[in-house]
């Protein structure tokens, strides 16, 4: 059987980039600011409605016996709070409701954009940076709260001789600078690479097979299948470690001497 | 923004899309996905921490007070079963010797009545053996008086025979005599 590939091409792009293009679907401009309804607003709409439901539902039910659903919010609860307590003690859990909502936030993203036609939100650097340095003003703003100056002897480590300290201090800080760029940036740069590579690889599957090389189009079709996998392996584990990440920050702000 | 520009610029590719910036670095739609992430962000934070998150936690929690409660009711009840066997033992050691006294009553009773009746017979067989003890030894004292006349007579005709005159006296006293050496 031959698919004219070309036919189809208005509909499937075969531009790896295409997919992370924002259009609006409803144009809205306030105060100055070009605040349209797009198709990432779409999906993130999508992907915490799902989130909220699966875990309204979960909670709704409030059995006494789980069912499965339940089993899972319950299962999800215990792991972020055993996260949080085990990273950042139990003063941490003061923010358990952020790292949780950050959790789901980014695994409901990540795993809503690996569905075909779906819009990555967290594949735009925008999102993943707003998310980074809200952490990192939290991080701050609670440090400070908490520590008052106290909370800046975090860039001048306990037992270190003065002259060390003239290196140590600025390097401290520009690591600490670096946080919020690190955070935001390593799930930007997952989500866009895997998605690049997925859409790479059903490019050539399609232009092989258009070309009249089915038999070689098998080769990035059979290699499609564990790397989506290992894509919804990276989707959670982003998740988790920008969860994990923020709660080690926190450990920071709590306890700046280390 | 410049440097946001360079990089829109450097990742753009292919000859028609250089003017169209690489869409993550595209400043055109920085501000609705910001406003959008705020609204999602936050809707989905005070959802989740004004009524998801407690309710899981109300749950867990009362699950953890139900179970150690019952863990508590299954050790009361524990004692109380524990208790209970230990009175149930009371009571059957108390039966116990309760029993045994009645049946070491029971046998002293019947040893004191063994003994006095065996005192009693004891007393009677005596009493009529002394009685025929008695008889008999004063049918053999009358046999022998009998023997010792027999004997002085036996004397007197054997004497009288013999041509000798003996005195009845002197008679009785050897006949005496000799069933004394006898006796």
């Amino acid at each position: 059987m031959t698919l004219s590939f070309p036919a189809l091409l208005p509909t499937i792009a075969t531009d790896p980039i295409h997919q992370f293009k924002i259009f609006p679907l409803l144009d809205w401009t306030a105060a100055g600011y070009n605040l349209s309804f797009t198709n990432s607003s779409f999906w993130m709409m999508v992907s915490t409605g799902l989130v909220l439901a699966f875990l309204g539902v979960a909670a709704s039910r409030g059995g006494l016996i789980p069912n499965r659903i339940q089993s899972l919010g319950e299962l999800s609860y215990g792991f972020i709070a055993d996260m949080v307590r085990s990273t950042a003690g139990e003063e941490g859990l003061k923010f358990f409701p952020f790292v949780f909502t950050l959790f789901f936030f980014i695994l409901g993203a990540n795993i809503v954009g690996m569905f075909p036609y779906a819009f990555t939100t967290t594949s735009h650097i925008a999102v993943t940076g707003a998310l980074a340095v809200v952490v990192i003003l939290i991080v701050i703003g609670y440090g400070i709260y908490k520590n008052g100056l106290g909370f800046f002897g975090l860039f001048a480590p306990h037992g270190v001789p003065l002259p060390v300290m003239f290196f140590l201090v600025p390097i401290e800080i520009i690591s600490f600078l670096a946080r919020p760029i690190t955070l935001g940036m390593r799930l930007f740069a997952n989500m866009l690479a895997g998605h690049i590579m997925l859409k790479l690889l059903a490019i050539f599957v399609v232009m092989l097979a258009g070309a009249g090389l089915a038999w070689a189009a098998w080769v990035p079709y059979v290699l499609l299948i564990p790397i989506t996998a290992l894509e919804f392996l990276v989707a959670f584990l982003q998740a988790y470690v920008f969860a994990l990440l923020t709660c080690v920050y926190l450990k920071d702000a709590i306890h700046p001497h280390h | 923004m410049s440097l946001l520009a360079f990089l829109a610029e450097t990742a753009a590719h292919g000859g028609e899309a250089v003017k169209a910036p690489f869409p993550a670095f595209d400043p055109t739609w920085f501000a609705s996905q910001l406003f959008w992430l705020a609204v999602f962000f936050l809707g989905l934070y005070f959802a989740l921490a004004r009524f998801v998150l407690p309710k899981l936690s109300d749950t867990l929690e009362k699950r953890a007070n139900r179970i150690a409660a019952d863990l508590d009711e299954a050790a009361r009840l524990n004692n109380q079963s524990v208790e209970a066997q230990k009175a149930l033992e009371l009571r059957l050691a108390q039966a116990r010797s309760k029993a045994r006294e009645t049946a070491d009553k029971a046998r002293e009773k019947t040893e004191a009545e063994l003994v006095t009746e065996t005192t009693r017979v004891d007393a009677d067989l005596a009493r009529k053996l002394e009685t025929a003890e008695g008889r008999i030894s004063k049918l053999r004292a009358d046999a022998m008086k009998n023997v010792e006349q027999i004997a002085i007579d036996a004397a007197e005709a054997m004497t009288a025979r013999l041509g000798v005159k003996a005195s009845k006296g002197d008679l009785k006293k050897a006949v005496s005599a000799a069933l004394e050496k006898r006796a």
